[in-house]
């Protein structure tokens, strides 16, 4: 939604907007009367068209969106992540709470079956998934984690995640990416969670890399293996990508790091010590991921201690820790995750 | 309808609702009517709905059926609202909710009571869902040059009403002012 224009916003006016939103948002309205409108809407249609017949039998009242109605439908392989329940769970989805959040981008809220976590998920569809000629195809995912403590809304308000993606998917300059943002922060209240199971603490890395990828697993035509899937962030967001790519090579191929760090001791408060370092990660193990870094020492840092079949691009410098910036790493990050997930 | 669109409208709703009886709760002045008027003006979407989904703009109709209807209402009956006579309903007192606030609350609905259908959604769409003139203009299917003269006389009556003076920039600005 875009703002007043400069003119009209007097400072006075704060004060009415104010009074409007201590006047509304106390309010509590009674459930959406979803039935009557439902069938008081189909009441006037036949009005206005009186001879469809057809919609007279039609009463079937559909309480609530399940995204397993949506078209087409995942072929063959079984999912990669983890198992899952005889009973598919059923998703409503309704409006991003942030109204800078562009209409095409929808919200659910999930319980998370291996986490326990109950948080929020954004998702966004390239226009090609509903389009006739991709029927049946699966698309690649990329997985967007903010910064601490920014709800995910902000990728696809101030970061343009959306927006910024579908020119260049139009001139073939990106493939058509699921997004998927879930929340990151306060999953119990906590002030920082790691991105990690801790004890005491909400099990934030099973919410991020079990329970996230096994709704779009579940719901959506996804391409299942790990080297369709990205996992991508900034700031906090960006170190939780890499580490969380690293610990995850079943389930993620490649880690974009806007502005990460390495070491998560270094952060105050960090629930999570240096042996959640990328470096430490990399001096065990290399497992197959390809990682794209903004240029900093710590990407400079993470690029020497990657030994094949691990890769870090270091992209260029995006230095300070500004969303606006982090926005316009975005496109770069898109054609490097095309050539990684295709 | 097909099962889609069934499904694409059922979340609208989801997602609307509560929105939409809050700004509908702003035009009208009492609950009652707020939903009633959302409901609607839902009803007019669903028979609409797959025209209106295909427009890619479905919030914006939704918002211009739900202004429409509110000055059709208005047309209709004479509104149950006086600016001085009588305090709107309060939506009941909710635990823990400060006298004043409610005060203030109802102080700010006898305002907008006083205010012509037409203005008073100019000043809800602007300042309450915080729409650019432009969609304000779209919603209302008038001029952005209306939609500016009105929300300035809307702000001025608004201004002018006796009880609302704990909402002129009087307080914050001197605040600022000790501060600085």
């Amino acid at each position: 939604m875009t703002r007043p224009d400069p003119i009209a916003d007097l400072p006075e006016d704060a004060a009415l907007r104010h009074a409007l939103a201590a006047g509304a948002d106390g309010l509590t309205p009674s459930p959406a009367p979803y039935a009557a409108i439902v069938h008081g809407g189909r009441r006037l249609r036949r009005r206005r068209t009186a001879t469809r017949a057809g919609l007279l039998g039609a009463a079937v009242l559909v309480p609530a969106l399940t995204l397993a109605l949506l078209p087409g439908h995942r072929p063959g392989a079984a999912p990669a992540g983890p198992a899952s329940s005889p009973t598919a769970t059923k998703v409503a989805f309704e409006a991003a709470h942030d109204p800078g959040v562009p209409d095409d981008v929808r919200m659910t809220k999930l319980s998370g079956r291996v986490s326990g976590v109950s948080g929020e998920i954004l998702v966004w569809l390239p226009p090609q998934y509903d389009d006739p000629a991709y029927q049946g195809k699966t698309f690649p995912v990329v997985e967007l984690l903010s910064g601490r403590p920014a709800a995910p809304d902000v990728w696809f308000s101030a970061a343009g995640a959306s927006e910024q993606l579908k020119p260049l998917v139009g001139d073939g300059s990106a493939l058509p990416f699921i997004l998927v943002a879930p929340q990151t922060s306060r999953l119990a209240g906590e002030q920082d969670n790691g991105c990690a199971d801790r004890p005491g603490g909400p099990k934030a890395e099973s919410w991020l890399t079990k329970d996230v990828p096994q709704l779009l697993l579940e719901h959506f035509r996804v391409q299942p293996e790990p080297q369709h899937w990205a996992l991508a962030g900034y700031a906090n967001g960006a170190h939780c990508a890499t580490r969380l790519a690293l610990n995850h090579p079943d389930r993620y191929g490649a880690a974009v790091s806007i502005n990460g760090y390495n070491d998560p001791a270094t952060q105050p408060g960090s629930p999570v010590g240096p042996e959640g370092n990328p470096l430490t990660l990399l001096s065990h193990s290399s497992p197959k991921l390809a990682v794209y870094a903004t240029g900093n020492p710590d990407a400079q840092a993470l690029a020497a201690a990657a030994h094949s079949p691990t890769t870090v691009t270091v992209a260029p410098a995006t230095d300070p820790h500004d969303i606006g910036v982090w926005r316009t790493a975005l496109p770069g990050a898109y054609r490097w995750l095309t050539q990684q997930l295709k | 309808m097909g099962i889609d669109d069934e499904a694409e409208f059922s979340s609208f709703v989801q997602g609307r609702w509560n929105g939409l009886v809050r700004t509908a709760y702003l035009l009208t002045g009492n609950r009652h009517d707020a939903e009633d008027l959302a409901q609607t003006a839902l009803t007019k979407v669903y028979a609409s709905w797959r025209r209106v989904r295909r427009s890619d703009h479905p919030d914006a109709y939704l918002r211009r059926v739900l202004v429409t209807c509110n000055i059709d209402r208005f047309r209709k009956r004479r509104p149950h609202e006086h600016p001085t006579d009588e305090l709107p309903e309060p939506y009941g007192p909710r635990q823990g909710d400060a006298s004043h606030q409610v005060d203030q609350r109802q102080v700010l609905l006898a305002a907008l009571a006083g205010l012509p259908p037409r203005q008073r959604a100019v000043v809800v769409l602007r300042y309450w869902e915080d729409l650019s003139a432009e969609q304000t203009a779209a919603a209302l299917g008038c001029s952005v040059g209306t939609v500016k003269s009105q929300a300035a006389k809307g702000l001025a009556k608004l201004r002018a009403f006796p009880g609302l003076h704990p909402l002129t920039p009087a307080a914050p600005l001197e605040a600022c002012h000790d501060q600085a």
